[in-house]
């Protein structure tokens, strides 16, 4: 059977996350730069620009997202410059416009996927950010749909786990959140049998709470919606 | 349709079988087939189909199945691939409802059309059938070993399931050989209908089964696999070896998700969700599966040891700490009674109690003094040396004591080969070398830990 798939703009995806409790930054979509501008007035800076395109999935690989930005001016020129560099990187891509985010505080940076496996179906993947997932492999994963002791299980088996209870001196960061956030995930999976893979990458992980900073989701068109 | 465990039951119990593509020619699989079914002991009635001969290995042949003048409960498939569903057909007229095919040259040689004919068939027929392209099963309280080999006679604790046939006969054979014994062995094979599911679904109901050994290359159905392994794992625990392309390489994963997700990462997960106790290897796979069948369910992680060499204890603490046991400290009461077995003054008494002694009962004494003082939840010896009489004192011990037991046995010598034996044939655990004692003990005790909490009230040992 052909793969037939579809990434999903990201402001359908976190529409589809806030269907489920999954906290996003503000945003908005803008369609031009004085939009965009509008937009960050409106909700605050600093603010980040993110292209959307479904020709270009991969937006940071072309230079189409754009963070810090502190006021209105930035944020027009910003728009230009994002919209320039990906069409000159990806010629003839259909731009629907600029997502403009509030910028979230730093934290800790963990990634939550899903994915419709081939032999287990839907399954959801946990693990921190950066070097540690895609270097060391540092995930674990589990079958659809997850009971709360299968998300417990799950934060706890990584070995990076004393960076989320407390290493070091460390304050406790939101694990109950991060439960919380894995059977959200699990639920939105298992009611979207069309979804294919899911990546939220990063999600921070705060004291109190956390934010899905980017939400990737593909799309089997083959699958029955 | 006949449900699966019927339909192996029917199969593994059969008191009527039809070997179809039996033979007299030494040279032939179709030889070796009906020679390892006469040599296992099987009683009930042995129907060889050959279209020319009218005896086979002096057993009365019939050219066809039709032609069997009674009626037969299982037939086993022996010829080539493109006639094996016109067999199906002639055995369901004849009121047969499970078929084991043997034969070869099917999907795994490029035929898969002849494949799809054969289930389409005994989808028509009504016939369940296990395989194709497998070298058999072995059921032993029915004294039968369906295989081209080998012909088992030691009953035993232990399942054995495998998707390749020389896996499943190698575990066999292991436990043959070490007087372990098994329960039933089946090789899967191309799993054209009958699948790991239904046949740890059998195992389940079968009283005779206490642990499974479960080989896997490919599973066609994930959530059946987990829904009925978690079910079936709190009856009789499963130790499985998952080999080959699992998640099959996603070549195009277009997530950091679908990159991650390996050949093995999602079944290791659905692994843990369950409780099942992986290896990592073949030998692990029979060392933990042993562990499994033969000691009771350990209700905690701490590792007593008494060794006849300070050597062997060092061995075993060292990996027992990689392996997440613990051995506690031994209260000085302990100690003071442990003296009081008069061991010889080069002993060392604290855990690993190293005892450099011949005396079987000085073990016997020692642990049955430290059970007393529940200081682990697990007790192994090690006898680094032969110990005469082990065999008597370690049987007295473990009807003795509550808690599991396990034997570690090397450089015994002659001593050792024959005691290892008569422990296993005994049910008691014993492993050839310390590292392996210590790996599918711990084990065994990460699966007590895996399973959900309102779940362990059943109790391995009958």
């Amino acid at each position: 059977m052909p793969s037939r798939e579809r990434h999903m703009l990201e402001p359908e995806a976190v529409q589809l996350l806030e269907e489920y409790g999954i906290q996003y930054p503000a945003h908005g979509l803008a369609r031009d730069a004085e939009g965009a501008a509008g937009i960050a007035e409106e909700m605050g800076f600093p603010v980040v620009l993110k292209l959307v395109s479904l020709d270009v999935p991969h937006k940071s690989e072309v230079g189409g997202v754009l963070a810090g930005l502190e006021h209105s001016a930035s944020v027009r020129g910003g728009f230009s410059a994002v919209v320039d560099r990906v069409s000159s990187l990806v010629p003839g891509a259909q731009i629907e416009g600029v997502l403009v985010c509030k910028q979230a505080p730093d934290g800790l940076e963990v990634i939550v996927g899903a994915l419709d496996d081939v032999t287990f179906g839907p399954s959801v993947m946990f693990g921190l950010g950066g070097i540690f997932a895609e270097v060391l492999r540092d995930v674990s994963f589990r079958v659809a749909p997850l009971h709360r002791r299968d998300a417990e299980e799950m934060i706890r088996e990584i070995q990076g786990y004393p960076l989320l209870s407390g290493a070091r001196g460390q304050a406790p960061l939101d694990v109950e959140a991060l439960v919380e956030l894995l059977l959200s995930v699990s639920r939105l999976v298992m009611e979207h049998r069309e979804i294919q893979e899911l990546d939220l990458n990063p999600v921070r992980v705060y004291e109190h709470g956390l934010l899905a900073l980017d939400a990737r989701v593909v799309l089997d068109m083959n699958a029955e919606g | 349709m006949t449900d699966g465990v019927d339909a192996l039951s029917r199969l593994l119990n059969a008191r009527s079988l039809a070997v179809v593509g039996a033979s007299n020619d030494p040279r032939k699989l179709g030889y070796a087939l009906l020679d390892t079914i006469r040599r296992s002991g099987y009683k009930g009635a042995l129907y060889p189909v050959n279209r020319r001969a009218e005896q086979v290995q002096g057993i009365p042949a019939y050219p066809s199945v039709t032609d069997v003048p009674d009626s037969i409960e299982a037939v086993l498939i022996l010829v080539p691939a493109a006639y094996v569903a016109g067999v199906i057909r002639e055995a369901a007229a004849k009121g047969v409802r499970a078929a084991a095919i043997l034969s070869a040259g099917f999907r795994e040689s490029g035929r898969p059309d002849l494949e799809e004919e054969l289930a389409q068939t005994a989808r028509q027929c009504g016939v369940r059938l296990l395989g194709p392209n497998i070298q058999g099963f072995s059921y032993l309280p029915n004294r039968l070993c369906a295989m081209f080999w080998p012909a088992m006679t030691t009953p035993g604790p232990m399942a054995v399931v495998g998707q390749s046939g020389s896996v499943t006969a190698a575990l066999a054979e292991w436990a043959a050989e070490e007087g372990l014994g098994i329960s039933a062995a089946v090789n899967l094979g191309n799993q054209v209908d009958l699948c790991e599911s239904d046949v740890l679904e059998f195992l389940a109901q079968d009283e005779h089964t206490r642990a499974i050994a479960l080989h896997l290359e490919a599973l066609r159905d994930g959530r059946r696999f987990l829904e009925v392994a978690k079910r079936v794992n709190q009856l009789k625990p499963i130790a499985v070896l998952k080999t080959g392309r699992s998640a099959v390489g996603r070549e195009s994963a277009s997530s950091h998700t679908g990159a991650l997700a390996g050949r093995d990462e999602v079944f290791e997960g659905a692994c843990r969700q369950v409780g099942l106790v992986r290896a990592d290897d073949l030998q692990g796979l029979y060392d933990t599966a042993k562990a499994l069948a033969t000691m009771r369910r350990p209700s905690g992680n701490r590792l007593f040891v008494v060794s006849t060499s300070g050597g062997g204890g060092t061995l075993i603490a060292d990996e027992a700490q990689r392996r997440g046991l613990v051995l506690p400290a031994l209260p000085e009461a302990l100690v003071e009674e442990l003296k009081g077995l008069d061991p010889p003054p080069t002993a060392s008494l604290a855990n690993p109690v190293d005892l450099p002694s011949f005396s079987a009962d000085m073990f016997e004494g020692a642990i049955s003094l430290a059970e007393r003082y529940e200081v682990a939840d697990i007790y192994l010896i090690s006898f680094g040396d032969p110990v005469p009489g082990s065999v008597v004192a370690v049987q007295r011990l473990a009807r003795r004591i509550h808690s599991s037991l396990g034997v570690a046995y090397f450089g015994g010598g002659e001593v050792e080969r024959a005691s290892r034996i008569d422990l296993q044939r005994a049910g008691i655990p014993v492993w050839p070398t310390p590292e392996r004692a210590v790996l599918a003990i711990s084990a065994a005790v990460g699966r007590v830990h895996q399973l959900p909490a309102q779940e362990e009230s059943v109790d391995a040992q009958p």
